[in-house]
């Protein structure tokens, strides 16, 4: 049976799509966990409460952490938003399960080359630190390879998103919304915030497959010998480029997620107009530029690269602000919403990408940078409006369609458990912005005796977020099976009538 | 020169992040009542354009004021003046080595940065434990910071760019007198 018979908007493999989604999601959030877990271990570590981790032990940890968890929020990131454009547009599901086989395979090469060839050299793997950190030369080879395996996985999905999309709405001009902007139209049929969002979003993805290519390429020449070395300032240049890109788009399709579902919750629509057309296509031509701003500490940089940095880091959260955050809140006013844990998750989503935005903003304006650049202010930022912004997204989308498909109920008190999520993730982060405001570095294995007090601190708000994640967790992962076999007949994530939550 | 304090920047953190907290407190608060959207949408607009003003000038006064203010030789020359003395320091793993660990205050001195290896940070804090400075030292690339210390006494350096395993060792002191 197709799903067009019941649902006669959707494309017939939509349910395929949504298995898709419902296993990206699942291996993206117990990898979370067990990241989750890591980060807690490297807190306690930092604490001077118990002795875990030797240092050698600490960076190869702190290395697994942040290369899994960029890469399981960006395929979390890549499941959500298949299911939402998949509901527009028909996704080829051979692509899709090809960009999963691409990030797992990625991501196992990734998990045995840390904790098995001991590569420790943080997830940026700055060039030429991979040859000189005494790691198992498999270690540097499997570590890279992975990196190339999530990339090739990404493109996969980009380019499956550009033709897919452009293909809708006859063109990449027009699914860019480019009618609007140029030929002055007040209406584009049938084209949507999510149509254009996945556009402005998958081209950068492309510069940012490249990018990483291209940092990518000269290790493997140096590994087999090929070359002897490489200019530490351009390998440092691509490394930031495609890093920073690849963080910045799991932000972006995590956002798309927030589009569609506060309108399904309020009513109300998230109109294309001229202003998020433009907002939108801004995007695709200020993310390349800023990750500039992580170089600021390197004096011979040119000087024009610096301050273009800073103004591109400005002008790129101007979008932001009047799209996702007056939007989203637009949404939110007024609007007689239901609480439950997904509106919640949300609403959390929207506190913590401003105020975490707020703090890389400051931190962008290369005076501050020069006082608070590798300091923990620097986790505190990303922490913010990754945990607490993209990837609370994520968790909420998946609440959402695992509750939905199952057909099942919430439990009275399951919503504490986004309310413990939301608390102890603004405890967790405030200490490490606090830290950085008293000069604590990042990545330091034992910390001073006067610098435990916050780690300390930390700690109890990481129990109190991880209770909240372990409690949603169980809530979705035990909706799976039911879940999952819904999406064997036609289906849909929302229900007839446009109603968003469900049954109470 | 104009110095940045973090803690200054923080609880500037604290204040935009309170005053959007109570914001954000405020309409989540009025989700309790209903009002139908499409009475709140044309001030929703007129409200959007003049928050796009307001933050696209602000951005725009606040980048152009922070150029004054850069940490880079062309501008730290005219805002801190020509150096009087240059320190080198070649950076290795896990080591520092300053060639001079006295310094003169209140006078313009540079640091001349480099690596033999790969990437660390010359992260300099004063006597209370503050960040009052730093660069990166990067192999085949001299990174050139003039600062005009004008607080005496033991400074010490920490390596603020990962570095490998005893990254977090990594440190040295010098005086300022």
């Amino acid at each position: 049976m197709s799903n067009s018979a019941d649902h006669p908007t959707l494309p017939d493999n939509y349910g395929g799509v949504l298995r898709f989604t419902l296993v990206s999601m699942t291996f993206a959030f117990v990898m979370f966990v067990v990241m989750g877990i890591f980060g807690l271990s490297m807190r306690i570590e930092q604490s001077g409460l118990l002795d875990l981790l030797a240092p050698e032990h600490f960076y190869q940890v702190m290395t697994l952490h942040g290369l899994s968890m960029v890469s399981l929020a960006l395929l979390g990131s890549l499941g959500g938003f298949a299911a939402v454009i998949g509901r527009r547009v028909t996704l080829d599901l051979r692509w899709l399960w090809t960009t999963f086989f691409f990030f797992f395979t990625g991501m196992m090469f990734v998990l045995f080359s840390t904790l098995g060839g001991g590569f420790a050299a943080a997830w940026t793997a700055l060039y030429p630190l991979p040859f000189h950190g005494g790691y198992a030369f498999w270690g540097v080879v499997g570590v890279t390879i992975g990196i190339g395996f999530v990339l090739i996985g990404l493109l996969i999905y980009c380019v499956l998103l550009i033709r897919s999309v452009s293909r809708a709405h006859g063109g990449i001009r027009n699914a860019l919304g480019w009618p609007l902007i140029f030929r002055r139209t007040a209406h584009q049929e049938n084209l949507t915030i999510l149509d254009v969002l996945a556009m402005a979003v998958a081209i950068p993805g492309v510069v940012c497959v490249v990018a990483g290519y291209i940092w990518l390429i000269p290790l493997w020449l140096q590994a087999s010998g090929v070359v002897q070395s490489i200019d530490v300032l351009f390998m440092k240049n691509f490394d930031y480029l495609f890093g920073h890109l690849l963080v910045n788009l799991t932000i972006y399709f995590a956002a798309g997620l927030m589009y569609f579902l506060l309108p399904a919750y309020t009513g109300r629509p998230w109109k294309l107009g001229l202003a998020y057309v433009l907002a939108l296509n801004s995007i695709t031509f200020i993310v390349p530029i800023i990750y500039l701003h992580h170089l600021y500490q390197d004096f011979a940089q040119p000087l024009g690269l610096q301050v273009v940095g800073q103004f591109g880091t400005y002008a790129s959260v101007i979008p932001v602000i009047l799209i996702t955050l007056f939007g989203g809140l637009s949404q939110y006013y007024h609007s007689g919403i239901r609480w439950d844990v997904t509106t919640i998750l949300l609403a959390i989503g929207l506190w913590g990408w401003m105020f975490g935005g707020m703090a890389a903003a400051l931190d962008a304006t290369i005076a501050v940078n020069q006082v608070m650049h590798n300091t923990l202010w620097i986790p505190g930022h990303f922490h913010t409006y990754f945990l607490l912004g993209a990837v609370i997204f994520l968790w909420g989308f998946f609440f959402f369609i695992t509750r939905t498909l199952s057909g099942t109920r919430d439990g009275p008190r399951t919503r504490y458990a986004a309310v413990a999520y939301g608390v102890g993730g603004a405890g967790f982060t405030l200490v490490f912005l606090a830290s950085g405001a008293f000069s604590i570095p990042r990545r330091y294995a034992v910390h001073l005796p006067e610098w435990q007090a916050f780690a300390m601190t930390a700690v109890p708000f990481i129990l109190l977020l991880g209770s909240g994640i372990i409690w949603i967790g169980y809530t979705m992962l035990s909706r799976l099976t039911r879940a999952w076999e819904r999406t064997k007949g036609p289906v849909d994530i929302l229900l007839p009538g446009g109603a968003a939550h469900g049954p109470e | 020169m104009i110095l940045i304090s973090p803690r200054y920047v923080f609880v500037l953190l604290l204040v935009m992040g309170g005053v959007y907290t109570l914001l954000w407190a405020w309409v989540m608060h009025s989700s309790r009542e209903r009002v139908e959207y499409g009475e709140i949408t044309g001030g929703l607009d007129v409200l959007r354009r003049r928050l796009f003003s307001v933050i696209a000038l602000a951005a725009l006064v606040v980048f152009l004021g922070t150029q004054t203010i850069l940490p880079y030789q062309p501008v730290r020359d005219i805002t801190v003046g020509e150096p009087v003395t240059v320190i080198n320091v070649t950076t290795s793993q896990f080591v520092f080595a300053l060639s001079n660990t006295t310094i003169p205050a209140n006078v313009p001195v540079e640091f001349a940065v480099t690596s033999v290896d790969v990437n660390h940070g010359l992260g300099i804090y004063d006597p209370d434990g503050q960040i009052i400075a730093q660069t990166q030292s990067m192999p085949g690339y001299t990174n050139r910071l003039i600062f005009n210390f004008t607080k005496t006494g033991q400074h010490r350096i920490h390596c603020l760019e990962y570095c490998g395993v005893d990254h977090w060792g990594m440190e040295a002191f010098f005086n300022v007198e």
